[in-house]
């Protein structure tokens, strides 16, 4: 059941039985806006559209979607891609997921209508390659699409067509940054590319290309069936319309609610997610993946929409609430983050293949008791050294969690040099009042 | 990157300094015409940018994160700082990142001393490192084939070497495995790389010492190295290489390519590296006479004595002269003026059996400038290595296109766009259709007919016959293995007004020694042997007679007519070399004297050995496929008594009572141009000549 908090527009039938069949799909209005669009609307007046709407991009940097499509050459002779962005990997986050899985008409018409904005003839599904179901189900999809007559040849009667491919990456967190994902998907190593040129007018195959993330697309088909302005009804005048916040840690109702942008965390964590276990308490959060900032407790009020959560410290990327409680301590939490952002770095720039290794043995050597108040220092210094040097946004994942733990809970750090670990995390049960 | 000089001028700032250059240069670069040399180590000058070691970052004014001078094009007006606090501190910290698991054995690692993280580890790194933890280890002194050694524990990661590979066209041979800091290079399937080309270059282009040379491998630090700026001497492209030897340990070290944009870029094939060993290996030491079991060394005065009582003319039996196409022109000039001058003949034969022909009639930049190039009986991968680069760094580039004709399967008809197999001896007949085709209307039956005639297939034909059409300039080379006949006229009808076109020598001084004289019908400056009044002049210059008579066309015809019956061999192994006909007519030979470098066939059958210092141990010319007069430096003292080539032959010819007198190799050369005008920029030329002279 739906949370009374929650506004549901693209999670709309995640509740509903065989929403992953078409008929299902059709009765709830899908394919009515992909219809409309190709027999009324120009290519342009559905980008239009999607300007005028505010769409931000729903994988975690926000830059505004129907900006992205403009930056794509219209006179070209070159073909012209749509890649939509399914290798979810951010850890803490599975809402793409269930999207694909429970709604995959809603990702296909959103590429179907993107890919007519951009005049493409061919778009790609890159999925996750553990998302086996979810790859599935889109096929599934798309086999049935096509024999409809909504997706292939003469799409719903018009001179229009698309073919639409699904990929099942290797399993490379790297390879959800869009340029790796390119270099994957033409069976290249999965290293990020040089930007400029940036694929709207270099990208896949060097041809003009957009990549957007699933739930980015999910939107299109409400924006252009109820038009822009319905749109920003919802959210904040710089961040409009829902997001799906995915919420995990010790709550009572772990899972992904959509709300509207700029919906107090406080909502999101205690209303939607029932609030903490019993005896459970939230020492730390991020508000957005394994790769932002640690918010404190006492900023729980934050409203969760980009410009916000920047300016408490930290960033909305991909709306996965991580939230840590009191069982663990900061620095194991940055350990689990460091062992993910070592596994994964792709290796390709000095400072993130070199500063994960480092910061994964120093936090280690924390962990296990073993460290001393300079390896505080050190850590820190390297994450200063990996900050806006790295080669992709992956090296910044890596050390700004580990940074601003270090910011906001020094004292901790210090604590656990000291004392070990175990000294800073508490009981379950003696934290437990009036029980 | 390169930019095109017609763009317009940017001015910016860096460091307090006002620099301007052509839009779309490199801030890297920009900074490099200012003095400023801003440390680097994944960056080169001619791959693409990668932005993958982060050394070259620094603080662009309204930027507000560091950037990497590697990959941001100047602005006008943009301030740059290279020299702050910051950036200092970004060096020293990037630095501290590939130490980390760096194996720091510079003591045993052959790079020290020309080690790019050894400079600028001192130049910007810190003393200490902090980095405490167990060093990461992989697979050391890795033999992966091509003469080349990987050492992934070195490995920082750069990418130059697999960049080269794949912008320059040999194709990936190794590539990185694995992810982020478990990524290493390797071979595929860990099996050593056959067959390669061009690999060796990975080896200067590794700012580190994880890929170094089996060949050099411990031979020597780079400060020990006397280094000369020498030519390669195994093929007709003429690159410009940094030869070095250790003279006084008496062994001969490396070939590294000196750069020059018009011949060879940065780069050299891996034959022209590596291949060396005769200069170490079964050298001639002393000069001697006597066959088989009866050679007897002796000095050089005695088996000069000798052999010039053997050739003192008059005698019955003439005398004949084959010059190896790769000698030197002053040793050709010497030993032709020697037959000429000394013993009455006109018998003078080169090895490469396209010499008589002048060259290209453009330069390699030009055949590289040409939207089509078409081979024809010529197999470039294999035989001229550099010269293919260029031509597909074009096509890589999506300039060119290599059209390969030939008459048998094989390596000629790949490495190229279209690769057009023919009927043995239809080349011309093709060539001659093509020139047609290209220029008259384009009628499909015509095309037909010609593919019918030839044997070419029709689909790949048409494809041809598309691009020759649509193409502005077009180059069209010839090779040996076409046959001549009628072969210029042909290739010069396809290529056209406004191309390049050519007879492609084999040899690294083909061109140059037709020119000084080292042909039977040709006197120095490619005056015909007819010619009385040159004839007159030259004996006038000489002070001497100079013979007349026109010798038959080739060696082996001299030979099996009797009309030589002693013959002078300079350089190469004509015996040893796989051309039966010549090795059993040269058996024949009632003298044989080679003069030469190793102990071969040749030296084997030989009456007199007189040996000879190679290539490195001398100074010299060499003329090229596209006509560069290039100047050569020794590095290395010639082996054992062995003689620069002209400092024998003129040896010899005093002898046999003619002028020979030459104390140097420039002594040489002022007679070399005092033979004919055209002859003069050869003399003129010195080692301060870079980029080498055009011949006339």
């Amino acid at each position: 059941m739906a949370h009374p908090a929650e506004t549901l527009w693209v999670y709309r039938n995640q509740e509903t039985q065989n929403s992953h069949e078409l008929p299902v799909y059709r009765a709830s209005g899908g394919y009515q806006a992909l219809e409309r669009a190709l027999n009324e609307l120009a290519p342009a007046a559905v980008l239009e559209q999607v300007k005028a709407s505010g769409l931000r991009g729903r994988g975690g940097a926000g830059f505004p979607t129907g900006l992205k499509w403009s930056f794509v050459p219209r006179e070209t002779s070159e073909p012209r891609y749509l890649i939509c962005n399914a290798d979810e990997s951010e850890p803490g986050t599975f809402k793409d997921r269930y999207l694909m899985e429970r709604d995959p008409h809603l990702v296909l018409e959103g590429i179907a209508l993107a890919s007519y904005a951009i005049g493409a003839a061919a778009a790609f599904i890159y999925v996750r390659g553990e998302l086996a179901e979810a790859a599935r189900r889109l096929e599934e999809a798309i086999h049935q699409a096509e024999a409809a007559g909504y997706l292939g040849e003469r799409m719903v009667g018009t001179q229009t067509s698309l073919k639409v491919t699904v990929y099942r990456g290797a399993g490379a967190y790297i390879c959800g940054e869009e340029t790796a994902l390119l270099n994957s998907l033409e069976g290249r190593r999965g290293h990020p590319r040089l930007k400029p040129p940036f694929p709207a007018t270099h990208g896949l195959y060097q041809c003009p290309t957009v990549v957007n993330n699933v739930e980015t697309l999910a939107n299109v088909p409400l924006i252009v069936q109820n038009g822009a302005e319905w749109f920003r009804s919802v959210g904040t005048a710089k961040s409009p319309g829902t997001k799906v916040f995915g919420v995990s840690g010790r709550v009572r109702h772990r899972g992904n609610y959509e709300l509207a942008m700029g919906t107090p965390l406080s909502t999101l964590v205690y209303g939607c997610a029932g609030g903490m276990e019993d005896g459970y308490q939230i020492r730390a959060i991020q508000p957005g993946g394994s790769s932002v900032p640690f918010m404190t407790p006492d900023q729980i009020d934050c409203p969760l929409d980009f410009e916000s959560v920047s300016e408490a410290g930290s960033l909305l990327g991909c709306g996965s609430v991580i939230v840590v409680d009191q069982t663990m301590s900061i620095v194991e939490a940055c350990l689990i983050l460091a062992r993910f952002y070592h596994h994964e770095s792709c290796g390709f720039c000095v400072p993130c293949r070199e500063g994960t290794n480092w910061m994964l043995r120093i936090l280690e050597r924390l962990v296990a008791g073993q460290g001393t108040a300079a390896d505080i220092d050190l850590l820190y210094e390297i994450c200063g050294s990996m900050l806006n040097r790295c080669f992709c946004p992956l090296g910044d994942a890596a050390a700004m969690p580990v940074q601003s733990a270090i910011e906001r809970f020094r004292p901790e750090w210090e604590h656990v040099v000291r004392h070990g670990v175990d000294s800073v995390k508490s009981n379950v049960g003696a934290t437990l009042s009036g029980h | 990157m390169a930019t095109d000089p017609g763009l317009p001028d940017v001015t910016l700032t860096i460091d307090g300094r006002q620099v301007t250059v052509p839009e779309g240069t490199l801030v890297i670069n920009a900074a490099e015409t200012a003095g400023i040399y801003i440390p680097r180590f994944c960056y080169h000058k001619r791959l693409d940018p990668a932005g993958a070691c982060r050394m070259c970052l620094v603080e662009i004014e309204g930027i507000p994160k560091p950037q990497t001078s590697c990959t941001v094009p100047v602005k006008p007006g943009m301030v740059v700082h290279t020299d702050t606090e910051a950036v200092r501190q970004m060096r020293a910290s990037i630095l501290e990142f590939i130490l980390m698991h760096h194996p720091l054995d510079c003591p045993v690692c052959d790079k020290g001393g020309e080690c790019d993280l050894q400079d600028w580890t001192f130049t910007y790194g810190t003393r200490l490192q902090r980095h405490d933890f167990p060093r990461m280890h992989f697979r050391k002194a890795h033999r992966i084939g091509g003469h080349i050694v990987l050492d992934q524990e070195r490995c920082i990661e750069c990418y130059r070497c697999v960049r080269f590979l794949e912008e320059w066209g040999e194709g990936l041979r190794f590539a990185f495995h694995e992810r982020g800091d478990r990524s290493v290079i390797e071979t595929f399937g860990g099996l050593p790389m056959a067959e390669t080309r061009f690999v060796g270059n990975t080896i200067d282009l590794c700012p580190v010492g994880a890929l170094t040379s089996e060949t050099f491998r411990f031979r020597g630090r780079p400060a020990e190295l006397v280094n000369a700026e020498s030519i390669c001497p195994h093929c007709s492209v003429g690159c410009n290489i940094i030869a070095s030897a250790r003279p006084t340990l008496g062994f001969f070290c490396r070939v590294t390519p000196r750069p020059n944009m018009a011949v060879n870029d940065y780069w050299i094939c891996d034959r022209g590296r590596f291949n060396y060993d005769w200069l170490d290996e079964d050298r001639l030491l002393a000069p001697g006479w006597g066959r088989g079991a009866d050679r007897q060394d002796g000095t050089w005065d005695e088996t000069l004595d000798r052999l010039a009582a053997d050739l003192q003319p008059p005698c019955e039996s003439g005398a004949a002269l084959l010059v190896d196409s790769s000698v030197g022109c002053e040793d050709g000039f010497v030993a032709a003026k020697l037959l000429r001058a000394a013993l009455s003949s006109n018998a003078i034969y080169q090895s490469d059996p396209a010499a008589g022909w002048p060259g290209l009639t453009g330069t390699i930049t030009d055949v590289a400038r040409c939207d089509l190039v078409l081979a024809v009986g010529l197999d470039l991968w294999t035989d001229l290595p550099i010269l293919w680069l260029r031509i597909h760094r074009s096509r890589h580039l999506g300039r060119s296109r290599l059209v390969s004709v030939a008459s048998a399967d094989g390596v000629a008809l790949e490495r190229c766009d279209i690769g057009l197999r023919v009927a043995p001896g239809a080349e011309l007949g093709l060539l001659r259709g093509l020139a047609e085709l290209r220029g008259g209307s384009a009628d499909a039956s015509r095309a037909d007919a010609l593919a019918a005639q030839t044997g070419a297939d029709r689909e790949q034909l048409l494809r041809l016959v598309k691009r020759l059409r649509r193409a502005s300039r077009v180059a069209a080379l010839g090779g040996a293995l076409a046959g001549f006949e009628g072969l210029a006229e042909g290739l010069a009808g396809v290529a056209g007004p406004g191309g390049v076109w050519g007879i492609v020598p084999t040899g690294a001084n083909t061109v140059g020694l037709d020119w000084v004289g080292v042909a039977a019908s040709r006197l120095p400056g490619g005056v015909p042997l007819g010619d009385a009044k040159a004839r007159t002049a030259l004996a006038g210059a000489w002070s001497a007679p100079v013979a007349a008579e026109e010798a038959p066309s080739s060696l082996a015809e001299a030979l099996e007519t009797g009309r030589a019956r002693r013959v002078l061999v300079v350089g190469g192994d004509p015996i040893g070399a796989g051309n039966d006909p010549l090795a059993q007519a040269l058996d024949r030979a009632e003298v044989l004297a080679y003069v030469g470098t190793n102990a071969n066939a040749t030296a084997e059958r030989a009456d007199y050995v007189l040996p000879m210092a190679a290539f490195s141990e001398v100074t010299r010319c060499v003329v090229s496929l596209e006509r560069r007069i290039q100047h050569s430096s020794p590095c290395d003292r010639p082996r054992g008594e062995s003689r620069a080539g002209w400092s024998i032959l003129a040896a010899l010819g005093r002898r046999l009572g003619v002028g020979f007198d030459y104390e140097s190799w420039e002594d040489v050369r002022r007679e070399i141009a005092a033979c004919h005008e055209s002859l003069g920029t050869l003399a003129e030329l010195g080692p301060r000549a870079r980029e080498g002279a055009m011949k006339p």
